[in-house]
């Protein structure tokens, strides 16, 4: 047996902003209505997090819990505790219709690091980043693809699927150029 | 499954997994397609089911074991029994191979003993190479989508984009069988009773060998007698997939011909794009194997 590889091994670039690959990464999708009895516990049990409002990201440590949709949450904890947090979920769920799907393999995921970490984002996506504060996730694209990121002090993670990790490696290293800053 | 005009929209396999959950397959192009047009009827149709559904495509690395001995090199990675008793064809189980947590489906397109293997994706290449080194002793090779295309055509398995341009019916393709007579409704049903989708007259698919084994041109249309109102020659049927195959030594081909299930040993004549005619015999379209002996083991 082999230890999991992340899509790009770790690949990174040194820009106006850091740009680096990271993982692997546990994440676990979870659907289910709101207000679902155990949805609550659900969530705690697997990342010590409260359910996240709208758009917004609750994180502990090396654990997150995102809003992804009305119905939908993603559970991010190291990739190593992922069976145990999906066991946590479905017994804290149990009776009650939910989901629990393992999309820890299915994402590439990079940091945006620095101060101008923004502005290579704001190049590549239809988000108005004005409006988005640290705590906050959006499911948008990068350029041709799906991503989605969430913002914190240091600057921005970011998920797109595993099969376009390079393209999008490519998107990010191209818009933190030296001398493409928008500011 | 068909859209609702009642045409072949996509295909694959189906795994139940649990008591209400299903693994369902699509053609890789079409996964994002399929999964939209489920949530697009969950959300606007049926939002009152029960129901979730998640896109895990990219979670898992596949690779195929096919071949008399792709039970050998399991066997030899080691895990899990893949013996017949325990995983006949059409089944699936989890378990582990050579140390990699698996789920193996015995599932076959190449038309042989041939298993299907999930692994998470951080562990494919990995995966991949284990499977390489295992298969030395045995020959293992790699193999494209070319030789796929081929192995399935041999064995007449229809595929998604060349039996089906999206005016093609399952019952076209002798998939009537598939075709639930007690569903009271299913996406598709009343386009298919339309008359012209009901009709015995459209074209249905059967096999063709050229008479001196040459490869049928992709897109060859079969002549019918006389012309039509514009003074083209008429048609009654077209190629949809053509081959060399190098496991029979000649030309294969699959299409639609009108009324061709219940003209087998006929001599037709295909369109060569020169002008001239291509003469080919209407034969099943499962030209190997046809008692599926070599997949059954």
């Amino acid at each position: 047996m082999s230890n999991p590889v992340s899509a790009l091994n770790g690949a990174r670039f040194a820009g106006f902003a850091q740009v680096r690959e990271i993982g692997p990464l546990g994440m676990i999708t979870l659907r289910a209505k709101p207000g679902t009895p155990g949805l609550e516990a659900a969530i705690q049990a697997a990342t010590g997090c409260a359910v996240p409002g709208l758009r917004r990201i609750e994180v502990n440590g090396d654990k997150a819990a995102g809003w992804m949709s009305p119905d939908e949450y993603l559970l991010i904890l190291p990739y190593d505790q992922v069976a145990a947090g999906m066991s946590a979920v479905s017994d804290a769920l149990k009776g009650e219709h939910h989901m629990v799907a393992n999309v820890s393999d299915a994402r590439a995921v990079f940091r945006i690091e620095g101060a101008k970490a923004d502005q290579v984002l704001r190049k590549l996506s239809p988000v108005d980043f004005d409006g988005v504060q640290v705590g906050d996730l959006r499911r948008s694209r990068a350029a041709q693809v799906a991503a989605a990121f969430w913002k914190d002090e240091g600057g921005f993670t970011l998920v797109c699927f595993r099969s376009v990790a390079a393209y999008v490696m490519g998107l990010l290293t191209h818009s933190a150029q030296p001398g493409s800053e928008l500011a | 499954m068909c859209n609702e005009q009642g045409f072949l929209s996509d295909d694959g396999v189906v795994a139940r997994i649990d008591e209400d959950t299903w693994l369902c397959h699509t053609t890789s192009g079409g996964a994002d397609r399929i999964h939209a047009w489920m949530e697009d009827w969950l959300q606007c149709e049926w939002w009152d089911w029960k129901v979730f559904t998640a896109n895990v495509t990219e979670e898992y690395a596949q690779v195929a074991v096919v071949g008399p001995k792709a039970r050998d090199l399991l066997e030899k990675l080691g895990g899990m029994d893949v013996s017949k008793e325990t995983l006949p064809f059409m089944q699936w189980a989890d378990g582990t191979l050579g140390g990699f947590p698996v789920r193996v489906y015995r599932i076959s397109f190449s038309g042989e003993l041939s298993y299907e293997i999930a692994v998470p994706a951080s562990h494919g290449a990995a995966f991949w190479q284990a499977c390489v080194d295992a298969g030395q002793e045995f020959g293992a090779m790699p193999y494209g989508t070319e030789a796929l295309h081929v192995m399935r055509a041999e064995k007449g398995f229809i595929m998604i984009g060349d039996e089906t341009d999206g005016t093609v019916i399952p019952q076209d393709l002798g998939l009537s069988w598939a075709i639930s007579k007690k569903k009271a409704d299913y996406l598709g049903k009343r386009g298919q009773e339309r008359s012209f989708l009901a009709s015995p007259d459209r074209p249905q698919l059967v096999g063709f060998e050229t008479l001196d084994g040459s490869v049928i041109p992709d897109g060859a249309y079969i002549i019918a007698d006389g012309y039509n109102a514009n003074n083209q020659r008429n048609v009654q049927g077209r190629v949809t997939s053509t081959y060399f195959s190098p496991t029979l030594g000649r030309g294969i081909a699959m299409g639609l011909l009108k009324h061709g299930p219940s003209r087998m040993g006929e001599t037709v004549d295909f369109t060569d794009g020169k002008g001239g005619a291509i003469k080919a015999k209407v034969v099943s379209p499962v030209f190997y194997d046809p008692e599926g002996e070599k997949q059954n083991v």
